[in-house]
């Protein structure tokens, strides 16, 4: 069955079809959820309520462009939408802070630290770096989806990349001591192991 | 690490990332789009019950099957007439030969050669006029057979005979005359036709009805007016008789009627009336209760002041009763004070109200009376341990909103009927459920809670008002109605009593037709 076709049938509310494209998309979608989301069970929800609109709006869709982009920028809204009115009861202060350049390390760090840390950010931090670094938005596109100004979201940004960058850092520091103590250790039991012998 | 590089590690990390949720969150989809559909099938039937209600209106507006139209024109109809038969009257004085042989036919009407008689002598026309004003119910059958035969000879009157006997005559002035007069012979006809229409549908829509009098004075106006075809006529037995002064009597007898006529027009509006109407409707409750929460008894609640609008219909029974419905969107809302309201970080089910329904961005909203000893604090350290504790508690209110599109049915009994009119309304409502919400706010900040799951799709009312109302003309009228309403049953469950009424000050034009 051919996209178009399958669109179709969704939009009579074809359960099947529905399913099918669910199926088809789920991961690519919950992707999505996973980064923007602060947690698996939020993103499980995102992903959720990102279909149940999908299913809604699909007579929407107008075969224009691309109908997976389409399905991404619903589901980035949505979950926008979800942490909007939350938002306000989180302040956070919109001050720029000039980035501390260090040196670059090595960062041998798996894909769900990585993605444990961006979930770790305050949501417009979170929301901001995916849209920036991750899926190519400008901040102009942001500021308009998050109704911000452009120096939020740069701000936003920039707080963003340093809180992740700590957490690497330490994440990095802790390697290196870890792997310190190791080698430390290594060299006492040879060096005992010299003695004894 | 600089931003380039960090921007890299994240950007090659997530290049097509993708992972497989959990089977349960199709299943959970499938539910909702099951839940879904059932609640779309049920919006749709109130969508045809305003439609329906809408095309009623409109086809009632339209098409009036409860009266006839002809009613609308026996004024027009009347002037006509009137100048049909001052036209006719006049020409029947100067030509009473070229009557004669209608005259002859008519003349075999019993009932007509009394009338004769009676016109005989100046006096005795407006006698006439003004017997017949009175109710005389037999003399109008008697007339109205007399006239039906009248009619059938009129019609049947051979004008080629007439023009026969014209040419005999042989002159060429009352040949004129005499065309002229066929002319207007023929318009008295048509005349005749058309009051006997008029007749007949004033007469079928006033048997229909109660009000009396207005049978006898349309009756009587008919019937002067049946007399005053007559009398033209029969004008070759009068016209020697009748002089100017006569005529003149006889005019303003005409024109007397006429007035009456068209005053008993005015009064008569049609039966059914709608318009619009908007009002401010203030809600609130008798009891202490909580619709929401026992927690939140204690609490004060203050009512809020709404919009309702919508289409009036009504439809007079009597004169001075109608009944009336129409259909109204509605909203109503209450506000519980001193409500204490934070965010937790996980969503918690054991700090949730079992009476709300939170909406998927408020999960995490944990929500707490600050009138009662148990405040948010301690609700908080046992439900969120991870609460981020930046003082976020804020205390608010929480507002309750409920929309409705409401049916009444109600009766309107009519107290002062004049220019200026007082009545008193009673009735019910059917209120069915369209909105539905819980909010809290703090100062400017206001965040949706979710939606209650104790209040009932289909609620009742009962109404009692009074109504003012002031008429600009026969058909269009200011209405001002203050109208309390008492709910009967908006919540499945309330911890302690909770009785919401509203009061609303209704007002709207409303136009008869």
């Amino acid at each position: 069955m051919s996209l178009e076709e399958l669109v179709n049938l969704c939009k009579k509310g074809d359960r099947k079809s529905q399913e099918q494209l669910y199926r088809n998309y789920s991961n690519i979608l919950f992707g999505i959820c996973l980064k923007y989301s602060g947690n698996k069970a939020e993103a499980e929800d995102n992903l959720h309520d990102s279909f149940m609109i999908i299913f809604d709006k699909i007579g929407q869709y107008r075969s224009e462009g691309s109908f997976e982009g389409w399905m991404k920028r619903i589901t980035v809204n949505t979950i926008w939408q979800k942490y909007r009115k939350r938002e306000y009861l989180n302040v956070v202060s919109d001050n720029l802070e000039e980035e501390t350049e260090v040196e670059p390390l090595y960062a041998n760090i798996g894909l769900q630290t990585l993605l444990k840390y961006i979930q770790e950010l305050p949501n417009k931090y979170r929301m901001t770096f995916n849209m920036y670094v991750l899926d190519g938005y400008t901040h102009k596109e942001i500021s308009a989806q998050l109704g911000t100004s452009t120096g939020t979201s740069k701000s936003n940004l920039a707080r963003a990349r340093m809180i992740l960058k700590e957490r690497i850092e330490r994440e990095q520091n802790k390697s290196v001591i870890g792997l310190l103590i190791f080698f430390t250790k290594e060299d006492d039991f040879s060096m005992k192991k010299n003695i004894k012998n | 690490m600089g931003k380039k590089n960090l921007d890299k590690l994240f950007q090659e990390k997530f290049s097509n990332f993708s992972d497989v949720p959990d089977e349960k969150v199709w299943q959970s989809i499938g539910a909702s789009l099951d839940k879904k559909k059932k609640s779309r099938k049920v919006i749709p039937i109130w969508w045809k019950f305003g439609g329906v209600a809408a095309v009623l209106a409109i086809a009632l507006y339209l098409i009036d099957p409860f009266e006839d139209t002809n009613v609308i024109n026996p004024t027009v109809t009347e002037i006509d007439t009137k100048e049909d038969k001052d036209n006719s009257k006049t020409e029947a004085l100067k030509e009473k030969e070229v009557f004669e042989k209608s005259d002859t036919e008519i003349v075999d009407v019993d009932q007509q050669n009394s009338m004769e008689k009676e016109i005989t002598s100046q006096e005795k026309t407006s006698n006439t006029a003004a017997e017949n004003t009175k109710n005389n119910k037999e003399k109008v059958g008697a007339f109205k057979s007399s006239l039906d035969k009248a009619e059938i000879q009129i019609a049947n009157d051979d004008t080629i005979d007439k023009k026969q006997k014209i040419s005999n005559n042989g002159s060429a002035q009352p040949a004129i005359e005499t065309n002229s007069m066929l002319k207007n012979d023929k318009e008295a006809v048509a005349t005749v036709q058309d009051v006997t229409k008029t007749i007949n549908s004033v007469e079928r829509k006033t048997i229909g009805e109660t009000d009396r009098e207005d049978l006898v004075k349309q009756k009587n106006i008919s019937k002067e007016k049946r007399y005053g075809i007559a009398q033209v006529e029969k004008n070759d037995s009068l016209a020697v008789g009748i002089d100017g002064a006569k005529k003149k009597s006889i005019f303003d007898e005409i024109a007397d009627q006429e007035q009456e006529k068209e005053a008993i027009a005015e009064n008569k509006g049609g039966k059914w009336s709608a318009g619009p109407s908007v009002a401010p409707v203030y809600f609130d409750a008798i009891g202490e209760g909580s619709p929401v929460h026992s927690i939140f008894v204690p609490n004060s609640k203050s009512g809020d002041l709404n919009l309702s609008y919508g289409l009036s219909v009504a439809y007079e029974i009597s004169n001075k009763l109608k009944i009336r419905s129409g259909l109204h969107r509605v909203d109503y809302g209450y506000s519980t004070n001193g409500v204490e309201f934070s965010s937790s970080l996980e969503s918690s089910a054991i700090g949730q109200i079992a009476n709300v329904n939170y909406s998927a961005t408020a999960k995490n909203i944990v929500v707490a009376s600050n009138a009662t000893e148990s405040g948010l604090d301690t609700m908080v350290a046992l439900i969120a341990q991870d609460f981020s504790g930046q003082g976020l508690s804020q205390n608010g209110t929480m507002a309750q909103q409920f929309g409705y599109l409401e049916v009444p049915v109600e009766l309107e009994y009519a107290l002062i009927d004049k220019k200026f009119g007082v009545n008193i309304i009673g009735g019910i409502s059917s209120l069915f459920l369209v909105d539905n919400s819980i909010s809290l706010s703090s100062g400017e900040l206001t965040t949706e809670m979710g939606e209650a799951n104790n209040v009932n799709d289909l609620n009742f009312s009962t109404n009692v008002g009074i109504g003012l109302n002031y008429k600009f003309t026969s058909k269009v009228q200011l209405n001002v109605e203050p109208v309390f309403k008492y709910q009967l049953n908006t919540f499945s469950q309330t911890d302690g009593t909770f009785q919401p009424f509203t009061i609303g000050v209704y007002s709207g034009i409303s136009f008869k037709f």
